[in-house]
């Protein structure tokens, strides 16, 4: 199979997007009813309101994205990386708290910026230089520690998923960028063991492995979410309730509009677009790798193979929690979720994705100023 | 290996990962939605949908006119879930507060970690407590409902009401008795509910409560406050240990009140000495004394063995009989007829009479055996209960002849050696008013249930227990002892009627010293009226009063205010229009009516009216009222003003009235007719309770 044109992969990806982000914003206006009966606004589109204004934040970024050079972003990984570090210490500082950690400035996760400037930094520095990648002091330790100084910043605020799904990305980029084995399997070696022993330490996340492991035993404060959404797939059956008229969203499943909505959608639309749901992300991943494997030029294929990675990394793992497979790690599933930069910074994704696309399948890369060109060409 | 071949495989690697990874939470989305689900669907309806067993509403206590004399109120309990609570501290001292809470109580709910997701903080909250906490949307607050019983009447039957116990089962009285009706059957219901602790919205949970059927008893709530208010009266007046009263339907043998002074609030319980709260009037017997003297000369009349006119010889006062002196306490006697031996309540003439009930007048265990047939008729009891309705009915003692003493003969036929309560006494007097056809007592008129059937309780069959010339000879010699200047119930007197009653003034037998206790007595009155066909019975008994000793002096004048009540209540014209008692209470009333007072309040907020004020026609006013929606006592009144008789049907407001408003009344009609319906205390209640009807028929 050879695909040649770049619009078939750009359309199926946007196409993809939208679906994807067009059924979160109902499963939004869904799941969010209950939360509203217990505040006195009773705007029930309130928080659909909000994730639609998100939505088209997000598309234009997506345009942006897709519509520019994304070769024009090596030269500002490291900047971005350091404005990064600034804001990372700023919400420290003087983010707004919510159950107990500080991530938010402004109505927005600096945290969600971090994977996008991770990817552009890594990208850039493993494609000038892919020959030191031989060499794990020049190649690897040194933009390693560059990495983890937003890292040990997310891990202070404390965000413990997002740190470890950001090490999972970059491993991820580091593997495809030809890394060495003798290297990876080492450093995969330390990074398990600092996950392990990072979990032992912390009661809270030990408390999330009990519960994951005995579910029954902390009905009341862990293991009642994923019970809970068990309840609701299984209540769900193959085809579903129907929308508006799951059960658990009543306030049975905590988080139902953010990181638990899978539940919601598992009960309200059944087996069948469940399913059709995560092959829909499975199939952006694919294709996001594809077209990383097909881009020649190295920069743009780390690029597309770390974009890719984020966004199927984090659905499997948000639908592996919510299925009961994994245990709880605070991971929202992307394009879906209510959350506010989260939706942005995926959707931003996909743009880069699709710029990488055109200029690999033999389309060259517009700039925004010659926009009219090419609309005059076509 | 090139970089660039590398990376296409290291990309594929991460593409069949990736593929692997979805493949496997289709999977996994395949085995929790159709292959495992239905398993954990059943597991999920018990952790969602409960099973709750709901207590069922204890059904409510009525009087026959469908007053409300026990119901529930819900109360709250207020529970605590500290984990639903960002600052439980701040949040219990605000409930706190509300809730009256010490600050010592609410330091230890604040600090406490028992019960953290569930911590009650407060029993029995009312519903306005409750709305007031909910107005302040504190969270984690929330609220348990339980059904308690509240009595609206107070302390109105009190002692017969009973009360129940904080899990709401009756522990006394009729709430006892009656617990089994009242309770009802529990219901399971499955409900779904949110982790919020609420049923869900979809979900009515009230309407899933059974409740058990209401009891509908004889009493009238009316009659009640009556004969209570007047027991009230005498009891401060004489000091006396206690008072009680029973007023029953003749025609029927219903109890239309069974009343203990002082009286009991069934809401307040706690607060009586155990003494109180027991419905005396059945729990304790007493020797009754000259009350009995009517079924003693009955038993003679029956027995053929004396006529009214038969004289005996009372020996001067004084009688030794068999190695005890037998004594008539005012008077002494000296040849007197078996009606004056009764109006004039001579001991020595009763047990004379007593000995004549053989031809052989030393045939002691002879005469026992016949007394004791007639008393037995007539339902004094041995140890028996009467009902079964009124817990801790002590029956009363009345030995078999073979226990008799030879001396007992001396007694016995004038109440002593034997006793009994004021009940079935009550039940033999009724007997007597019916011409010898017995009655047995009923308290409990039916149960009406919530589906609106009405489950009457039969009253039992009445049997005849005396020929009715007899006890027509018996009533004649009675309404004497009203009516004769030397009877000894000359007090009790209602113009219009003819009343026939018995006094009684027993000794009261003294455990402490095992002798009759000097100044320990007890008078009674028993009788019913209008003696041609009488339709109430009612005895009163005051039980060791402090000033007074007679019974008619004492007890009489109680009855008499209990029956003239009820002739204005029923609106019972006189049966004897040539009693030239009527003229003079006309003249009486004519003053009186002036400074009448009638501001005085009766229980129900209805204005006391006073007995029917004047029996003359006042020609002028020879329009008929409207009376329609006036309470039955004020259009009574106001029919007996304008001098006529008046048939009333029915209880409560008037409904319809015969002749119709504006009708000239004819000098020779002097009837008018009312029908009226109960007014139900619930407004909610549109239609006349059906047990109102059927009772009717």
């Amino acid at each position: 199979m050879k695909i040649r044109s770049h619009s078939l992969i750009n359309g199926t990806l946007l196409a993809l997007t939208l679906a994807l982000v067009l059924l979160g914003v109902v499963m939004v206006l869904s799941s969010s009813q209950f939360l509203l009966t217990k505040g006195t606004d009773n705007n029930v589109y309130q928080y659909m309101g909000r994730q639609l204004m998100r939505f088209s934040i997000g598309l234009a970024c997506l345009f942006f994205f897709a519509g520019l050079d994304y070769n024009r972003w090596e030269k500002w990984a490291r900047p971005m990386m350091i404005l990064n570090i600034v804001l990372l210490v700023l919400v420290l500082f003087i983010g707004r708290e919510i159950k107990g950690s500080r991530r938010w400035i402004m109505g927005f996760q600096p945290s969600d910026m971090t994977k996008l400037a991770v990817i552009f930094y890594l990208s850039s520095v493993w494609a000038e230089r892919r020959e030191q990648l031989g060499s794990f002091f020049k190649g690897v330790l040194f933009p390693a520690l560059f990495v983890s100084i937003p890292l040990a910043l997310i891990l202070k605020q404390p965000d413990h998923g997002t740190v470890f799904f950001i090490g999972v990305v970059c491993f991820a980029i580091w593997f495809a960028a030809g890394g060495r084995l003798t290297h990876l399997l080492p450093v995969a070696a330390v990074f398990i063991a600092a996950v392990v022993i990072g979990i032992y330490t912390k009661p809270v996340l030990w408390e999330r492995i009990n519960a994951f492991m005995h579910p029954e035993l902390y009905m009341d404060s862990k293991g009642y979410q994923i019970v809970q959404a068990k309840i609701g797939f299984a209540h769900g059956g193959v085809w579903g309730v129907g929308l508006g008229e799951g059960v658990q969203q009543l306030g049975f499943t905590p988080e139902s509009h953010t990181d638990m909505i899978f539940s919601i959608m598992g009960e309200e639309l059944g087996f069948m677009n469940c399913a059709a749901v995560v092959i829909a992300y499975m199939l952006m991943v694919l294709l996001g790798y594809w077209v990383a494997l097909r881009c020649e030029n190295p920069f743009g294929s780390l690029v597309a193979v770390g974009c890719s990675t984020a966004i199927g990394f984090q659905a499997a793992l948000n639908i592996a929690v919510v299925t009961g497979s994994i245990p709880t790690t605070g991971i929202s599933l992307p394009f879906i979720s209510y959350g506010g930069s989260a939706l942005i910074i995926n959707m931003i994704m996909v743009g880069l994705l699709i710029s990488v696309a055109r200029e690999t399948f033999d389309a060259p890369p517009i700039a925004p100023e010659s926009r009219r060109g090419g609309r005059r060409r076509a | 290996m090139t970089t660039r071949r590398m990376t296409v495989i290291r990309v594929a690697a991460l593409m069949l990962t990736a593929g692997a990874v979805f493949s496997g939470l289709v999977g996994r989305l395949y085995f929790l939605q159709v292959i495992h689900a239905d398993e954990t669907r059943a597991n999920s309806e018990r952790a969602r949908v409960y099973t709750k067993e709901l207590p069922p509403v204890r059904g409510d206590i009525l009087d026959r006119n469908g007053r409300v004399l026990a119901q529930n109120e819900w109360k709250y309990t207020v529970m605590a879930d500290k984990e639903r609570m960002d600052d439980p501290a701040s949040v219990i001292a605000k409930a706190g507060e509300v809730l009256g809470l010490t600050q010592e109580d609410i330091d230890r709910h604040v600090e406490s970690t028992i019960g953290v997701r569930g911590r009650v903080l407060a029993h029995g909250v009312s519903e306005k407590m409750k709305s007031k906490l909910e107005a302040m949307q504190l969270p984690g607050i929330f609220f348990d409902q339980t059904d308690t019983r509240f009595y609206p009447e107070g302390p109105l039957a009190g002692q017969m009401l009973g009360y129940t116990g904080r899990d709401n089962r009756g522990l006394e009285g009729l709430e006892l008795s009656l617990n089994e009706w009242l309770e009802g059957a529990a219901k399971e219901i499955i409900a779904e509910k949110d982790p919020r602790r609420k049923l869900l919205a979809s979900e009515d949970y009230t309407k899933f409560n059974t409740q058990g059927p209401d009891a509908i008893l004889t009493i009238d709530g009316y009659i009640q406050y009556i004969v209570e208010r007047e027991l009230e009266k005498v009891l401060a007046e004489t000091e006396a240990n206690q008072v009680n009263a029973v007023v029953m339907d003749a025609e029927t043998g219903d109890v239309l009140a069974l009343a203990n002074a002082p009286r009991m609030d069934p809401n307040h319980y706690e607060d009586y000495p155990q003494l109180v709260r027991k419905n005396r009037l059945i729990a304790n017997m007493f020797e009754p004394g000259s009350v009995i003297k009517p079924f003693t000369v009955l038993a003679a009349l029956s027995e053929g063995r004396v006529t009214p006119d038969t004289v005996f010889f009372c020996e001067n006062g004084r009688f030794y009989f068999k190695g005890r002196t037998i004594r008539d306490d005012i008077h002494s006697f000296g040849n007197l007829t078996v009606h004056d031996i009764l109006v004039r309540s001579s001991n020595i003439g009763t047990v004379k009479i007593a000995q004549s009930l053989t031809t052989d007048s030393s045939d002691w265990r002879g005469q026992a055996e016949i007394l004791y047939k007639y008393l037995r008729a007539f339902g004094f009891k041995n140890y028996e209960k009467s009902t079964y309705d009124l817990p801790g009915e002590q029956g009363g003692v009345l030995r078999k002849p073979s226990d008799w003493q030879p001396a007992s003969i001396g007694a016995v036929p004038y109440g002593q050696e034997m006793s009994t309560n004021t009940l079935i006494l009550t039940t033999a007097y009724n007997a007597l008013a019916n011409r010898g056809v017995f009655r047995p007592a009923r308290i409990v008129m039916g149960f009406q249930g919530k589906d609106g059937v009405f489950l009457e309780r039969e009253p039992e069959t009445p049997y005849r227990v005396a020929d009715a010339g007899v006890a027509e000879q018996v009533i004649r010699m009675m309404v004497d002892v009203t009516e004769d200047p030397e009877g000894t119930g000359d007090k009790v007197r209602i113009p219009g009627f003819h009343i026939a009653g018995k006094t009684g003034t027993a000794q009261k037998y003294d455990p402490e010293t095992g002798t009759y206790g000097r100044g320990m007595r007890i008078a009674s009155f028993c009788g019913f009226f209008p003696a041609e066909k009488p339709r109430v019975t009612i005895s009163v008994v005051v039980d060791q009063p402090r000033h007074g000793k007679y019974g008619g002096a004492l007890a009489g004048p109680v009855w008499k205010a209990i029956a003239e009540e009820i002739v204005a209540y029923w609106g019972m014209a006189p049966t004897v229009h040539d009693d030239p008692l009527l003229a003079e209470q006309a003249k009486e009333l004519a003053q009186a009516e002036a400074e009448r007072n009638e501001k005085e309040e009766s229980a129900f907020g209805i204005k006391r009216v006073l007995p029917a004020p004047a029996f003359a026609f006042d020609a002028n006013a020879a329009v008929m009222p409207d009376l329609t929606g006036l309470p039955l006592r004020d259009a009574y009144i106001q029919l007996r003003r304008l001098g006529l008789g008046v048939e009333v049907e029915g209880s409560g407001k008037v409904v319809s009235q015969e002749p119709i408003a504006g009708a000239a009344i004819a000098a020779a009609s002097r009837e008018a007719s009312i029908q009226c319906e109960p007014v139900l205390i619930d407004p909610t209640l549109q239609e006349p309770a059906p047990w109102v009807a059927q009772a009717a028929n």
